[in-house]
């Protein structure tokens, strides 16, 4: 087993390993939230002229669908909200477990749907006041929470952009992994869940005979009191770790292992999708519905949000409007979404998982059949994302210049010269579509790998394997198809003048 | 140190960019387009400047931007040209996608001050017409 470990390779490898990567890098999108918060609250308020308007609508968003598709996590190893949130774990009680009822994905996907809903009906892209305050709550959110509960609570269970990320590094080429499996079976200490401590307080801790398993522990069992070097906040156990699911990348587990046992491997973009062991932290993803839910919510969304703006959407909506005999915005919005978001991933998929079912040799209740092939959809619905968000990047990354210019010179710093506004697209516009069906494209093979393959572990022969697995793969088809479709629309950017 | 001060002045600086008051110079603006309504492509833009009083306001240069409500759309930049009684016109400007334009007209009066005026507008994909428009 000669994984390649990117701790390993040249430059990379030790910059990734020194313990001050994660501050640096999170430091860096600290300050660009400040600047992007004071642009937004006090700058001038044509989003394509203000760096609120700008950078996290057009670039965030770009980078972070590219740091998926290349490496993996690299937002939140990055996130400029848990520096602040260091602090809130220093000074508040954080002693509090999250409570058990809410110890699922329920939560966050109620707040994933509340956030696409807000991004529509209030267009936060076109408001850098708006965007400003999103992200002012977001720090305030995860200090307020962090502050009073236990381990990596935020993120683990309420952040929206951490879902999106949890579920779409699924599909990302590396991972955090142990590298020998047999150093971990004799390891005494297991620091990368509990932490390490201060050489007094680890005996001190060895003579009470670490009462808890490690598992419950959200790293911070022992509590903080000689605690040199952290262990994962989010219950990953390495040993039992199977994967991106709920790894924020902070790559404390690296740092705090003894026996410099844990790497980020490359693996194959489809070998956590096809997974059914139970893992530590996240348990067996292909049996939980709130997991599957919030797969399914992903996927769809991708349409969904792509599909806010094009042309055809505004008839939709005109026609929710007449329908619901209102002319409330917020209100149309809502339904839409609750119809885009809820309704219809709920409907298709309940119709795929029957006829799936009906074909296969499993009786199962459907609340088998969902969670077991949920995963499979993480391609494709990434690749929309993918293709989305790209489209914006490629389009407009260069518009950051123009605004950057006008921003240093309105700071008297003339230096930079007269603002470029002609700049915009990275690449020929004719390159764009070609680009989107190629990634579209590759989303759907490995969507149908994955479904293969799931479907053959489940099923006893490979006839019955291949007639589960056709409803997926008609379902797959069908959203690439719709995703294409969808881009070949007229792009229509609509949302801040009242009227619908 | 000193860079810390450098990056806090330069934090309050930002605090302190911000919109333009609005100026209040006595010209009026009215734009109207053709086609009505304004398609992705060449679209013909007349302004009308008229003082408080109605009467047509001579000026001595309009130049228009146009710019989406998102970002990441490069502006659309003309200069009107004079057709004389406050009339300006430019005969093909260029809408790059359909959606929600903000047209923002420079005006520099005979004097030399320079009045600014926005206009919203939405573009309609020229293969359809608009459908859920008000
Ligand atoms: S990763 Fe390191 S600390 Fe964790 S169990 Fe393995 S050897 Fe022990
Ligand atoms: S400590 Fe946990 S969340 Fe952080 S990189 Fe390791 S496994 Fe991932
Ligand atoms: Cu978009």
């Amino acid at each position: 087993m000669s994984r390649i470990d990117l701790l390993r390779v040249p430059l990379l490898g030790p910059f990734l390993g020194w313990r001050h990567t994660r501050t640096l890098l999170q430091a860096l999108c600290l300050g660009l939230a400040v600047l992007i918060i004071l642009d937004g609250l006090f700058g001038p308020q044509l989003a394509p002229r203000n760096l609120a308007g700008t950078l996290p609508w057009v670039h965030w968003r770009g980078f972070v669908v590219l740091a998926l598709l290349i490496a993996g996590n690299l937002f939140c190893m990055a996130c400029p909200f848990m520096l602040p949130r260091r602090l809130a774990k220093r000074f508040g009680p954080a002693r509090w477990s999250w409570p058990a009822p809410l110890r699922s994905k329920w939560v966050a996907v109620a707040a994933l749907i509340l956030f696409f809903w807000a991004y529509e009906a209030f267009a936060l892209w076109s408001s850098p006041w708006l965007t400003a305050w999103v992200a002012l709550s977001y720090f305030a959110l995860a200090f307020v929470i962090d502050g009073f509960f236990k381990g990596a609570s935020f993120c683990r269970h309420l952040c929206p952009i951490g879902q999106f990320h949890f579920v779409n590094s699924m599909v990302s080429p590396t991972e955090v992994a142990v590298r020998d499996p047999d150093v971990c079976a004799s390891c005494e200490t297991l620091d990368c869940i509990r932490g390490r401590y201060d050489p007094e307080t680890a005996a001190a801790h060895r003579s009470k005979q670490l009462a808890r398993p490690p598992d419950a522990a959200s790293g911070r069992a022992l509590g903080l009191e000689g605690l040199v070097q952290g262990g994962c906040e989010l219950a990953l156990f390495q040993p039992r770790k199977g994967g991106n699911a709920d790894c924020t990348f902070c790559l404390e587990c690296i740092h705090a292992c003894p026996h410099d046992n844990v790497g980020i491997v490359l693996r194959s973009p489809v070998q956590e999708l096809i997974a059914d062991e139970k893992r530590s932290g996240t348990g067996r993803i292909p049996r939980r519905l709130d997991w599957a839910a919030l797969i399914l919510l992903l996927t769809f969304a991708a349409w969904v949000n792509a599909l806010g703006m094009t042309e055809p959407v505004f008839r939709l909506q005109a026609w929710i409007a007449s329908w619901a005999g209102t002319g409330s915005r917020q209100f149309v919005l809502a339904l839409y979404f609750v119809f885009g978001l809820i309704g219809l991933p709920f409907l298709v998929t309940l119709l795929t998982a029957s006829a799936s079912r009906a074909l296969s040799s499993l009786h199962e209740p459907l609340t088998r059949t969902i969670p077991a092939y949920a995963p499979a959809l993480v391609p494709v619905g990434f690749a929309m994302w993918t293709a989305h968000y790209l489209f914006h990047f490629l389009v407009g990354g260069l518009t950051i210049v123009p605004v950057v210019q006008e921003y240093l010179r309105d700071l008297g710093i003339a230096a930079t010269g007269p603002p470029r506004w002609g700049a915009g697209a990275l690449v020929p516009e004719s390159w764009l579509l070609p680009i989107e069906i190629v990634i579209l494209q590759g989303g759907l093979l490995l969507t149908l790998v994955a479904g293969h393959r799931i479907a053959s572990r489940r099923e006893p022969d490979r006839r019955s394997a291949g007639r589960a697995f056709l409803p997926w793969a008609v379902l797959a088809t069908l959203l690439t198809g719709a995703g294409i479709w969808l881009l070949t629309q007229p792009m229509e950017m609509r949302g801040t003048f009242e009227a619908l | 140190m000193s860079r810390v001060a450098l990056l806090l002045v330069l934090l309050l600086l930002g605090g302190c960019r911000g919109e333009a008051p609005p100026d209040d110079l006595p010209v009026e603006s009215r734009v109207s387009v053709a086609p009505t309504p304004p398609i992705v492509g060449p679209n013909r833009l007349v302004i009308t400047l008229t003082d408080p009083s109605g009467s047509p306001q001579t000026a001595h240069e309009v130049r228009v931007e146009g710019t989406m409500t998102h970002a990441g759309m490069v502006p659309v930049h003309a200069n009107a040209r004079d057709e004389g009684e406050g009339r300006w016109v430019v005969p093909d400007f260029e809408f790059t996608m359909g959606g929600d334009w903000i047209l923002i007209l420079r005006i520099t009066l005979p004097g030399g001050e320079e009045a600014e005026r926005r206009h919203d507008l939405r573009v309609v994909s020229s293969s359809s017409p608009d459908p859920g428009g008000p």
